[in-house]
């Protein structure tokens, strides 16, 4: 998989002052051509006044053979091709040609990064930290100001929204999943009341997850000393992931990659750990602005239904 | 023949006081294939200047610098129209790049629930009560039936 970072390559297709129009038809196809390969295009003609910015690397035209000079602080990088007498494919592959190894995010290529990552509802965030500790990813983080933000969008695991099902205040979206209210269709009452939107991790495992996680690798230690069956362990946790992934909407392929217990222990101290950090961050601040925290805050506790494990 | 600047749009001091942003949502199938096909041709027949994107998600996640300067002509008076996805994901979005949209003149337009001639109308000419639908509860009645609707559109347009 390839994550791009970076501006999205961008094209201008000039029909302004001096420039013949494309036939509606071409222009449409060159149009969702260049999209679904992953560049932005920006529609000019004339009185258009799109922001100039350093993606722009190619204007294409219809010029008549008589390239348009190009200005600005980028002016330089900028290739104008003429794509009079040309079919849509080639002006493509003109484009293509220019983009001269600038990175690009391609839909239709292998190993494309689907952008698939939570998107925070700032109107309904409480900055609770329920889900910086539940991830054990390190998708989430703080700001400055000991607000949450999504720090590492490409460490989310593709097509897993099981964080938004820890969120309290439903505030964490999906824009790529398939239904509301994760998708970001407006949230109703029903939805803030849903049992299902308030997975209690700890519930469906049958107690404190961490401590079931220890109980579990010690188990599992024992077992491998009597029975040396790898096997049956990966059974196992098959058998108790099950319940999660249905709840949770987690992806199987998610669950099956997740580390070892030790592993998801260690992580989980260390999200916890810097949770409980932005909230005394967060009040500390608070405390010495003289200010109390948000309403909303004062009335939703911070206090993860996911705890860490006692030393 | 006109000088161009960077962005390939002749010289102007005037910038115009609607802009259009057009999301292709090119990674994933969440939005009818067949609106957001009509909605891009429409905008392209229109003969008006538009931007369109590969994906807004795709922009958000690289904290593209694009997205704040879009956020800050909204800021600083043109009405931002934008054709994509829910209201409440894509100022999320553009929050996450650094570029929030705040109060400003954003219309936002649902390409997930609305049909592509009330999303053409809503960029080309504003549409009041489209940008409210579009962050209205989703009508799973309705949009079945569209659907189906479109379904048998694109059946009968393969009928030779």
């Amino acid at each position: 998989m390839t994550v791009v970072t970076g501006q999205q390559p961008r094209v201008v297709l000039y029909e302004g002052a001096g420039a013949e129009p494309l036939p509606a038809a071409e222009r449409a196809e060159l149009l969702a051509s260049l999209l679904d390969r992953g560049y932005s295009v920006t529609m000019a003609h004339q009185g258009a006044a799109p922001a100039a910015d350093a993606a722009t690397f190619i204007v294409v035209g219809r010029f008549g053979g008589t390239a348009p000079s190009v200005e600005g602080p980028d002016a330089s990088r900028v290739s104008v091709r003429d794509c009079t007498g040309r079919s849509m494919s080639e002006v493509v592959g003109l484009v293509e040609e220019a983009r001269q190894g600038r990175p690009l995010n391609n839909p239709a290529a292998g190993d494309a990064w689907k952008p698939w990552f939570p998107v925070i509802d700032q109107a309904r965030c409480t900055n609770c930290m329920q889900c910086l500790s539940f991830c054990l990813f390190d998708v989430y983080g703080v700001d400055a100001e000991h607000r949450l933000r999504v720090e590492n969008p490409a460490n989310c695991k593709v097509n897993c929204p099981a964080c938004s099902r820890v969120c309290p205040e439903v505030a964490i979206m999906f824009p790529k999943y398939h239904a509301g209210p994760i998708d970001g269709a407006p949230v109703t009452q029903t939805d803030v009341g849903r049992e299902k939107m308030k997975v209690d991790i700890s519930a469906l495992l049958g107690g404190d997850i961490y401590a079931r996680l220890r109980e579990r690798s010690s188990e599992a230690k024992n077992r491998f000393s009597r029975e040396r069956s790898a096997d049956q362990a990966l059974a196992e946790r098959r058998r108790c992931l099950t319940k999660l992934a249905d709840a949770a909407a987690i992806p199987r392929e998610v669950l099956d990659a997740l580390p070892s217990p030790e592993e998801i222990l260690r992580k989980s101290e260390e999200a916890a750990r810097r949770a409980a950090s932005a909230l005394a961050g967060r009040e500390a601040a608070a405390q010495s602005q003289g200010a109390a925290p948000a309403p909303a805050e004062r009335e939703e506790p911070a206090t993860p239904s996911v705890s860490p494990p006692s030393p | 023949m006109s000088e161009l600047s960077a962005a390939g749009n002749p010289t102007t001091s005037n910038p115009p006081a609607v802009r259009m942003l057009y999301c292709r949502c090119a990674f994933a199938q969440v939005v009818p294939a067949d609106v957001k096909g009509a909605v891009l041709d429409g905008l392209a027949s229109s003969g008006a200047g538009f931007e369109a994107v590969a994906d807004l998600c795709d922009m958000a996640a690289r904290r593209d610098p694009h997205l704040v300067d879009l956020a800050a002509l909204a800021k600083g008076g043109a009405t931002l129209r934008i054709a994509a996805c829910w209201p409440r994901a894509v100022r999320g979005l553009f929050h996450l790049a650094d570029a929030p949209l705040g109060e400003s003149r954003v219309e936002i337009l649902n390409m997930r629930t609305l049909p592509a001639d009330r999303v053409l109308s809503g960029m080309l000419h504003g549409d009041a009560a489209a940008v409210t639908e579009s962050d209205s509860p989703r009508d799973d009645a309705a949009a079945e039936k569209a659907a189906t609707g479109r379904i048998a559109a694109l059946d009968a347009a393969k009928t030779p």
